[in-house]
């Protein structure tokens, strides 16, 4: 299991759902084969499983309504969204209809929307961003983002199964990545923390103290990862990640036991980070009691430029939690 | 029992439930006025016949059934139920969705309606694939008004029916006024000639006479059952309510106000009906709104 990439752990999971539950069914654009969805994370699956994706024409706000519907009739549909971006079209349908029937009409709706968020691969102003937060504080939607030191596709089996309405946050950098497990390093050791949506740990294996606590989730993980590794590597800094997966419910008394003595707290997200995710964090550990020092980082509030030179101005990267990390050291 | 006899009997029912919406909303209209009510309504006066012929042939344990904002009448032609309607609309705990869905959020059994122009069409597509998968033989029943035809989704989801062919009969109900807006002042070709250009199986249809309507309705519903296919029915209808409460209707002409007054599908059919029959129906109804009054008083 050490090697699996995301994208095939991710599929695997679609898979043994589709083989052990005849509710499910995916509905997406160029879903089937042979071209398997525009990140092929859906590759094989029509093949396998006659029927049960559902091809569909360039319409998001109806198919989520279709999806909706398919739930209120007690199926289980995961649709994916193509590029996270065009979540928009969906927002009518999941904050006016689908909260509105769990809330009022006390519906029970199995709906999970899949969709790959995050930069970094040149495409530009509307093929890049992270707008996850637009569903942020939503009655009865439940956003899940995993990353590569959790298991996705486990994530995904327990949000299908979870009668919730659930946007699952992917990343398209993580698509081709390993998941990251205590094997894939002699540096780090990784647990994880709670119930279905675990926060994940990442921890310098032989340190007994913190220098600085990182929290981030998702696509933003992985630059973290090679912070940690690097900055222990140069300067014998111990890092540690604590990455939660279930966005919108931080237990952030679990938060604060991992943060333990540590008094430097670093929050980092790929979205933009006014009126981000890390302003709620932040808030959330302060009102909980904690007294260090916070910074938070993530995109600039700028429209992304599709050159690389942009795309590293205005995005969150590596080298931006390390600097974030020496601010923290020198305050 | 002959066929006479059954259309005799089906007219009785239909009157009952045109009364019975018409008296209804005259009621919440009246209890508006005296301040008796929060929030907004949207009548159905002038409409009562869509959703009394359409439902007649509907059975809400098995099929579903959506609607919009103006849904008091398909939930009064299903349920028979006033008490519920106002307790709703009074936020009291015996509405039937316990008094915090209020007018347009309206919940029973299989029926289900929401306050986003068009927003049901796209669910009631994904609900009839349930009903394709689990079922030989219910159907939906998709109402939505003129101002959803111009709603993206709307013609989105009228594509999705098509191409997975499911048993659904949308129904436009076309009150030529999209609050108010006359359809042709933003649209310019017919209606229903989209919902054909998508494939689906149309029809148009003036909400004149009722038996006619209640006939066609139980045709076409018929069908769908039977070859689990989308139709697609325009039906013309007007309505003498405002858009919502405190619409004084200044943008209807005289004439065509009085058109549709003179040819009231209610008064049409109460013509068909002998005296004695219909004031009974008619006390009977009065009877059940008032005691619903006295009963939501009591509380």
């Amino acid at each position: 299991m050490n090697d699996e990439l995301y994208i095939d752990n991710i599929r695997n999971s679609l898979a043994y759902l589709l083989a052990n539950d005849e509710k499910i069914y995916l509905l997406g654009e160029d879903i089937v084969d042979p071209y398997g969805g525009g990140f092929k994370v859906t590759k094989s699956l029509s093949t396998r499983f006659p029927g049960r994706l559902l091809p569909m024409p360039m319409s998001e706000q109806a198919y989520t309504g279709f999806a909706v519907g398919m739930a209120l009739g007690g199926l289980k549909p995961i649709v994916e969204i193509m590029f996270g971006d065009f979540l928009t079209l969906t927002l009518d349908q999941l904050l006016n209809h689908a909260s509105k029937f769990c809330g009022l009409y006390d519906a029970k709706l199995s709906l999970v929307v899949r969709t790959p968020m995050g930069g970094h691969r040149g495409y530009g102003a509307t093929h890049s961003q992270s707008i996850e937060r637009i569903l942020f504080g939503i009655p009865h939607i439940e956003v899940i983002s995993p990353s590569i030191l959790h298991n996705p596709g486990e994530l995904l089996l327990a949000s299908v199964n979870s009668e919730h309405v659930i946007v699952f946050i992917e990343n398209k950098l993580d698509y081709s990545r390993k998941l990251f497990t205590n094997d894939s390093s002699n540096l780090l050791s990784i647990k994880k923390m709670g119930g279905i949506y675990p926060i994940a740990i990442s921890k310098i294996r032989d340190a007994d103290n913190v220098d600085v606590a990182i929290i981030t989730y998702g696509g933003a993980v992985p630059f973290a990862l090679e912070a940690q590794q690097e900055l222990f590597m140069n300067d014998e800094l111990a890092i540690k990640l604590i990455c939660p997966s279930h966005i919108t419910s931080l237990d952030e008394k679990m938060i604060i036991g991992e943060i333990g003595q540590c008094n430097r707290v670093l929050i980092a997200e790929e979205g933009i980070a006014e009126f981000g995710w890390g302003e709620h964090v932040t808030i959330l550990l302060r009102e909980a009691g904690y007294r260090g020092t916070i910074k938070r980082i993530g995109a600039t509030k700028e429209i992304i430029g599709a050159s690389e030179a942009e795309e590293n101005r205005i995005l969150l990267t590596k080298n931006k939690i390390e600097e974030g990390i020496y601010e923290l050291l020198r305050e | 029992m002959s066929f006479l006899e059954n259309d005799a009997k089906t007219q009785l029912r239909l009157y009952k439930r045109m009364f019975l919406i018409r008296k209804c909303e005259e009621t919440i209209e009246i209890l508006f006025e005296k301040g008796l009510l929060r929030g907004t309504s949207h009548g159905c006066r002038g409409q009562e016949i869509v959703p009394a012929a359409f439902l007649d042939h509907i059975n809400i344990n098995a099929d579903y059934v959506t609607g919009n904002h103006r849904s008091h009448g398909a939930y009064l032609a299903i349920t028979e139920n006033p008490y519920a309607l106002i307790a709703e609309m009074m936020g009291l705990s015996d509405g039937m969705v316990g008094g915090r869905g209020g007018s347009q959020h309206i919940r029973y059994n299989r029926f289900y309606t929401n306050g986003i122009t068009g927003g049901m069409v796209p669910v009631a597509v994904g609900l009839a694939f349930c009903q394709k998968k689990y079922s030989y033989n219910d159907i939906v029943v998709s109402f939505f008004g003129d101002g959803a035809m111009n709603e993206g989704y709307v013609l989105e989801a009228l594509n999705l029916s098509i191409v997975f062919e499911v048993p659904i009969v949308f129904v436009l109900e076309n009150n030529h006024y999209a609050m108010s807006t006359a359809t042709e002042l933003v649209t310019k070709r017919p209606l229903f000639e989209r919902a054909k250009a998508f494939g689906l199986e149309t029809y148009y249809i003036e909400a004149n006479d009722p038996m006619e309507l209640w006939q066609f309705a139980g045709d076409i519903i018929g069908k769908v059952r039977v070859d689990r296919k989308p139709r697609f029915i325009e039906v013309k209808t007007f309505r003498f309510s405002g858009h919502s409460k405190n619409d004084k209707r200044e943008y209807i002409p005289k004439e065509e106000d009085e058109y549709w007054k003179r040819n009231d599908p209610l008064l049409k059919l109460a013509r068909k009906i002998n005296t004695k029959e219909r004031e009974f129906i008619e006390a009977e109804c009065n009877q059940m709104i008032s005691s619903a009054l006295s009963k939501i008083k009591g509380r």
